[in-house]
């Protein structure tokens, strides 16, 4: 171990300074201004837009690489918002960890943006790819740069957003699909990231991206359900098993520069949290680092760490394990990567969960974690690029339906093949640096408690790697080897790639063999990176020694370990062939994958929606009106009885009135009879009178007969005339003078007599009887003093209204009218009843009031 | 601080009721001269409310007194910070909504355009009223008057289906008005005044059972009005009025006035400590939680844009609920943001609805494919507002999220946190499809391009699209609902944030 070595890991652990500047702020700020800066100009013009879209990742670029000097001293970088108007002053943190996924961020997109300049040619909607990837850039850097959870996860949820946008591009049935799983498990991770945050900061008090392991000590399980949730949230991002469901379908259709940012970039926004979750917020501080775990205050503080971490190794290992399996079964190339970076990230969590399972001891898998996160950007995004060149000029994805393109296109193939290179670890390129250090941290788990299942681990990291080999090279073989399908032979002669998607691939292929070469150049940020963590001092050193001896990397072991894995791959690869295995993936029953449950989850709850929670708000709502219109009913129906009641109340005291007034008919009718009898004596009465009348009548009329006669005619007929009419008149008035007296006496003494005796029977139903005459009378009498009025108004209005000679109705005749057609009636019985029933009920509310009041006095 | 004696307040309402007259006396005829009244009240209403606001503001009151009904009951007015409140806002979106409906009703040459800026003014009348009243005397009346004057506003197209829903309305609310009654003559003869009071009026008085029993019919009451479950029938079908009118009404007047009525009765009758006492506060925050769950699962299973918008109302219009009732003071805060939130974000929503009816007849979500593509600024603002109502970072509504899952830990019970985001999660589930259907599907042929409504109706939603946005970025900025409600929580808590 030299003293270099020491020294340098020594200056690392030491207490980071801090060095106040605004350059993260500005690194945010500048995509962001420029975003919209780029659409508005595109909508002008596309070539000045293309320029501004470059040169504002170049200038991201430059100001995130600016912070190099400061990290490579091991200190850290902060800046608040001073606001007085927000909720929240935004903080900004930036230490070496963070920069060197924030470089690789700025380099990477920077790269693909330049690529997009000719692939977006073929697109559609190009002024809002270049605005919503330039607005991805800055929330990702904003993930990365953030001080403080708060800001981070604001950053997060924008990012998921933003790319959704990146993902749907194309517009097709199945991007929109993919785009609303990627929506839905991104927003729901977002979610569950809020909820941690906000436990985290009920619990500990603090949002600051700090240790918070001893703080959360006292809070007994609820930590590891917030670690639960932290992982499920950033977790949902990076593609770890069980939330990957999404990335499979999301990364392929978007157009291949968004593919590359997808999945080289942004999904290591969520490895990033991961790692911060894992190594930082539930591990202790640095500064305990050198007390090693024997300490015994922090023994439970390390247990929790060495729990979380032992979890996060397996969902590593599943992660890598799957993600590879049905990677070796895709046809689709784009496809393919995609499931190679649910794998690649496993081997990231893997690095975290190691770096968490060992403790102090864990810089190895720290370190592995954070090389992967780099070199995986790096030729994850080379392949798409690569796979996208060929797409461009072929228009085919289907490596099946590819071959022996080398001839023309050199260039991307020499790409394909570093970039193939660098992800199966061999030797030379970079992947090899960061597997090398993630199987040493895997064995050493092994070997720290000598759990036999991370043993068997191991294993599966090997032939993950070798599976991985297997696919990247089969993809190469068929894509570039070989002899050219019928389709490709269709198209002619295939141009090589544009010189912009050189540009981009040369500098990804450059950096992939310049860090295999060179693996002190990453690690020269890394160990920085590590000495800010809980890790002891000789792991650092340890790691330190890299720096100055970049060939110590190469050893006889990890060569060896490198070699079995592609000799794994290589038999892999030629048996799958032979076999046919790489067509598998449809005789794997659906049920095996998390995507059928997810799809069944997401089914029942949408049927859950659909069909009886609408059934059930149908129910409330009927219950509610049905409910309501008992409650008319209620209102209504009692009141209809009462009502009901009333009338047959009034009926039956009639009854009983007319059977009591029974006898009075008999009365009734005597009177009638009396009547009849008296007006037939008063007729007879009238009889002779009337005669006489009539006598007179005729006289007169005789008489002025006998008058015009008489001034007519001769006087003799005049003696005649008078003489018979005195005659006349002596008769009548000698029967008027008898008849009274023969008969009226008889009557009148008959009709009191019976009056007499019902009287004294029944009383009570003659008052009755009476009374109610009495009533109708009062009633017609009152009709009476409504009517003139009626027809006194009536009568004017004619008098205006009617021409003269048409005839006019008096108002006495008016009046007439109205009392013929009026019909006496009573009060709206309903109402009456109502009235009742609501005095009912009030007396009842008061009574029970009263009631109440009285108990509570006592 | 000395209240100040002031005719103000009274004016506040009675410019609305004199401008109610002028509108009908002017008629038909003159539509021009008709509008002018309803905006230059508009203004006046909203000058007269701003005037008294720095010394609301600073913790100052107005107090316009009139004649004792019954000992110890006046019908009088005061203007607080919670009545300030509320006051702004709806005096300040009665602008912007009088501006729309103008847009609105001539676009589609509505009948009895009178009848309805009439009722317009007087239900504003009287939501400024409930808003100033001094006593729950006097909030009852205007209450009262609040849900007549809304009823020719329901069933303003007269259809069968408008009768039914407005028949529906008043069997709702006039029987939630009798418990309202009942619970003010009870609280009368337990302790002889009605005056609110920042502590509460009730403590001491009557046994807890009786003040329980009361507390329910309170809760009955006004929450017919607020649409908590399962009392929220009337809303959803009450959609059948204009646009203008569901915006403002359903989501800002009507439905605020009950929930500003249940505050009143939890805060200033029965007051923080003894509803703590009590325990009064979690059946609510259960009812309220239920209510926030059930209503998104109900609006997502909703096909028709502005039902779909009625029911993501009463699952909101719970949030507040669900503040108001931890009794915390982020709680309490949150609670009272989302007032002004919620009404900032969902008139934008309704006014969008509105306007897509305009320019394209649509009323359902699935005719909307496309969308965003003819009518780009409507669709913007929309979808602003629909992330804002999730709770999507810079918008408003995450200001109410973070406030509430705070005050429900404060509280200890982290499992409305868990309501909260699984609500916030079900709110991108019925907005967003409308929202990705509408920008990245093509739209059916023949659909017009640049299909962006007149600036009468685009202005309002714009408006208010930014001041959702502006509520979350700058929440805490000078003379902000956030600040003001900080102040009424200052009140009633009695603590400083």
């Amino acid at each position: 171990m030299s003293d270099i070595s020491h020294e340098v890991a020594h200056g690392m652990v030491e207490a980071a300074h801090l060095h106040i500047s605004a350059v993260p702020v500005w690194a945010i700020a500048v995509p962001l201004i420029g975003a919209i800066l780029a659409y508005v100009i595109g909508r002008r013009s596309e070539r000045a837009r293309d320029v501004l879209a470059v040169a504002i990742t170049i200038l991201t670029f430059g100001l995130v690489a600016s912070m190099c000097p400061v990290m490579l001293s091991g200190d850290k970088i902060a800046y608040t918002l001073h606001s007085p108007f927000t909720l929240y002053e935004p903080t900004f943190v930036v230490d070496p960890f963070a920069f060197l996924i924030a470089l690789v961020t700025s380099f990477v997109w920077m790269l693909a943006t330049i690529y997009a300049l000719s692939y977006m040619t073929h697109e559609h909607a190009r002024n809002r790819f270049y605005l919503f990837s330039l607005l991805s850039l800055a929330v990702d850097l904003g993930v990365l740069l953030a001080g403080d959870l708060f800001t981070m996860y604001i950053f997060f949820e924008l990012l998921a957003i933003f790319s959704y946008v990146l993902v749907i591009h194309v517009e097709t049935p199945e991007a929109m699909a993919a785009g609303r799983k990627y929506l839905f498990i991104g927003i729901t991770g977002g979610l569950c990231l809020l909820a941690a945050i906000f436990l985290l900061y009920h619990y500990s008090g603090t949002l600051e991206i700090t240790s918070l392991a001893q703080a959360l000590e006292g809070i007994g399980y609820l930590r590891y359900l917030i670690c639960a949730l932290m992982l499920i949230g950033f977790g949902a991002k990076a593609g770890m098993f069980p939330v990957h469901v999404w990335l499979p379908d999301a990364h392929p259709v978007a157009p291949t520069p968004a593919s590359a940012l997808l999945s080289g970039v942004m999904i290591k926004a969520g490895a990033y949290g991961i790692f911060r979750t894992v190594n930082m917020i539930f591990t202790p501080p640095a500064e305990v680092a050198e007390y090693g775990a024997t300490v015994i205050e922090h023994a439970a503080t390390w247990a929790t760490a060495t729990n979380i971490g032992y979890v996060v190794i397996w969902i590593g290992i599943i992660t890598m394990f799957m993600g590879v399996i049905l990677a070796l079964m895709q046809e689709n190339s784009k496809r393919m990567l995609a499931y190679h970076s649910i794998s690649q990230m496993g081997y990231i969590i893997l690095g975290a969960g190691c770096a968490a399972y060992l403790g102090v001891e864990g810089v190895l898998g720290f370190a592995g974690g954070l090389s992967h996160i780099i070199n995986h950007a790096l030729f994850k995004s080379c392949l798409f690029l690569t796979v996208g060149a060929v797409y461009y000029r072929t228009s085919e994805l289907n490596m099946y339906k590819l071959g022996g393109l080398w001839r023309e296109m050199p260039f991307t193939a020499l790409a394909m093949f570093v970039a193939v290179m660098g992800i199966s670890g061999v030797p030379g390129f970079n992947g090899f640096v960061s597997k090398s250090l993630l199987h040493h941290a895997i064995v050493e788990s092994y070997h720290h408690h000598g759990d036999p299942l991370l043993g068997f681990a191991e294993i599966i990291f090997v032939v993950t790697a070798g599976g991985t080999f297997a696919s990247n090279i089969k993809m190469f073989i068929f894509t570039f080897l070989g002899k050219k399908p019928d389709n490709i032979k269709k198209l002619g002669k295939v141009k090589p790639a544009p010189l912009p998607m050189k540009i981009a691939m040369g500098a990804l292929v450059a950096s992939i063999i310049l860090i295999g070469i060179m693996p002190n150049l990453l690690l020269s940020i890394v160990v920085p990176a590590a000495g800010l963590h809980a890790f002891s001092l000789h792991g650092i050193e340890h790691l330190a020694e890299y720096l100055t001896h970049p060939l110590h990397f190469f050893t006889v072991e990890g060569v060896l370990v490198a070699s079995t894995e592609l000799m794994i791959g290589g038999i892999i690869f030629v048996t799958g062939i032979r076999f046919g295995w790489f067509h598998w993936e449809h005789k794997i029953p659906r049920w095996f994958g998390v995507n059928y449950w997810y799809g069944k989850i997401a089914n029942a709850f949408i049927w859950l929606c659909q069909k009886p929670i609408t059934i059930f708000d149908r129910v409330v709502n009927a219950v509610y009106m049905v409910s309501a219109e008992k409650f008319l009913w209620f209102c209504k129906y009692p009141s209809t009885r009462l009502d009901e009641g009333i009338d047959q109340g009034y009926l039956r005291v009639a009854n009983g009135f007319l059977g009591v007034v029974g006898p009075s008919t008999k009365l009734d009718e005597d009177i009638n009879k009396a009547y009849v009898k008296g007006a037939k004596g008063f007729l007879r009465l009238a009889g002779p009178a009337t005669k006489f009348d009539k006598d007179v009548d005729r006289a007169y009329i005789k008489g002025a007969k006998g008058f015009v006669d008489f001034a007519k005619g001769p006087a003799t007929r005049f003696d005649k005339r008078v003489d018979k009419g005195y005659v006349k008149g002596t008769e009548g008035a000698v029967a008027l003078a008898r008849s009274p007296v023969a008969r009226g006496r008889r009557v009148r003494f008959t009709g009191t007599y019976d009056k007499l005796t019902t009287f004294g029977a029944d009383p009570i139903p003659t008052i009755v009887v009476l009374v109610s005459n009495w009533f109708i009378q009062i009633n017609m009498a009152l009709v009476g003093v409504v009517a003139y009025p009626y027809a006194f108004v009536n009568y004017i209005l004619d008098l205006i209204s009617k021409k003269p000679g048409e005839p006019i109705t008096s108002i006495g005749e008016k009046t007439h009218q109205f009392r013929e057609t009026y019909k006496p009636t009573m009060p709206h019985v309903e109402s009456i009843g109502f009235a009742l029933f609501i005095v009912a009920v009030m007396l009842t509310i008061y009574i029970i009031y009263i009631a109440l009041e009285y108990l509570l006095h006592f | 601080m000395e209240p100040v004696y002031s005719i103000r307040p009274a004016l506040a309402i009675v410019i609305s009721l004199t401008c109610a007259g002028l509108i009908g006396l002017t008629g038909k005829r003159h539509r021009n001269f008709r509008e002018f009244w309803t905006l230059s009240a508009a203004v006046s209403k909203y000058i007269i409310v701003i005037s008294m606001f720095p010394l609301v503001y600073h913790g100052g009151e107005y107090i316009f007194s009139t004649f004792e009904i019954i000992p110890g009951v006046g019908f009088d007015l005061r203007v607080d910070a919670f009545s300030m409140f509320f006051a702004f806002l709806s005096s300040f979106l009665w602008i912007v909504t009088s501006v729309y409906s103008i847009g609105y009703m001539r676009s589609l040459h509505e009948h009895s355009q009178t009848r309805y800026y009439f009722s317009f003014a007087v239900c504003i009348a009287s939501t400024i009223g409930i808003a100033f009243a001094d006593n729950l005397f006097t909030l009852f009346i205007f209450y009262e008057m609040l849900t007549i004057a809304t009823y020719p506003l329901i069933i303003h197209e007269e259809t069968p289906e408008a009768m039914a829903a407005g028949r529906k309305y008043l069997i709702y609310l006039l029987s939630a008005s009798l418990f309202v009654l009942l619970g003010m003559v009870i609280t009368y003869s337990l302790t002889g005044t009605l005056t609110f009071s920042n502590n509460g009026i009730l403590a001491g008085h009557g046994t807890p059972e009786m003040l329980k029993t009361l507390f329910v019919l309170f809760i009955i009451g006004f929450g017919t009005k607020a649409a908590i479950m399962p009392l929220h029938g009337w809303l959803p079908s009450a959609m059948v009025a204009p646009t203008p009118v569901s915006a403002l009404l359903h989501a800002v007047a009507v439905v605020k006035a009950g929930i500003f009525g249940l505050i009143r009765v939890i805060y200033f009758i029965y007051g923080t400590d003894l509803m703590r006492e009590l325990g009064l506060g979690l059946p609510l925050a259960v009812a309220a939680s239920i209510t926030i769950i059930v209503a998104s699962l109900f609006a997502l299973a909703q096909d028709s844009l502005k039902l779909r918008l009625a029911y993501s109302t009463v699952s909101q219009l719970s949030y507040i609920v669900l503040g108001v009732a931890l009794l915390t003071t982020s709680a309490a805060t949150g609670g009272i943001i989302h007032i002004a939130n919620q009404a900032f974000m969902k008139i934008t929503l309704f006014f969008c609805a509105g306007a897509i009816f305009i320019q394209t007849g649509k009323k359902n979500i699935s005719e909307m494919h496309g969308i965003g593509k003819t009518m780009p600024l409507t669709m913007i603002c929309f979808a602003i507002c629909a992330m804002g109502m999730a709770g999507v970072p810079p918008m408003a509504g995450f200001i109410t999220k973070w406030y509430l899952c705070l005050g429900a830990l404060e509280a200890g019970q982290p499992i409305f946190v868990a309501v909260l985001l699984t609500s916030a999660l079900l709110n991108i589930a019925y907005f967003f499809p409308l929202i990705y259907n509408a920008f990245f599907m093509e739209p059916e042929k023949g659909a017009k391009k640049d299909n962006d409504p007149t600036w009468w109706l685009l202005l309002p939603i714009v408006i208010c699209a930014l001041a959702s946005i502006f509520l979350g970025l700058i929440p805490r900025a000078p003379f902000t609902p956030l600040r003001l409600a900080s102040v009424v929580v200052e009140q009633i808590m009695g603590g400083l944030l």
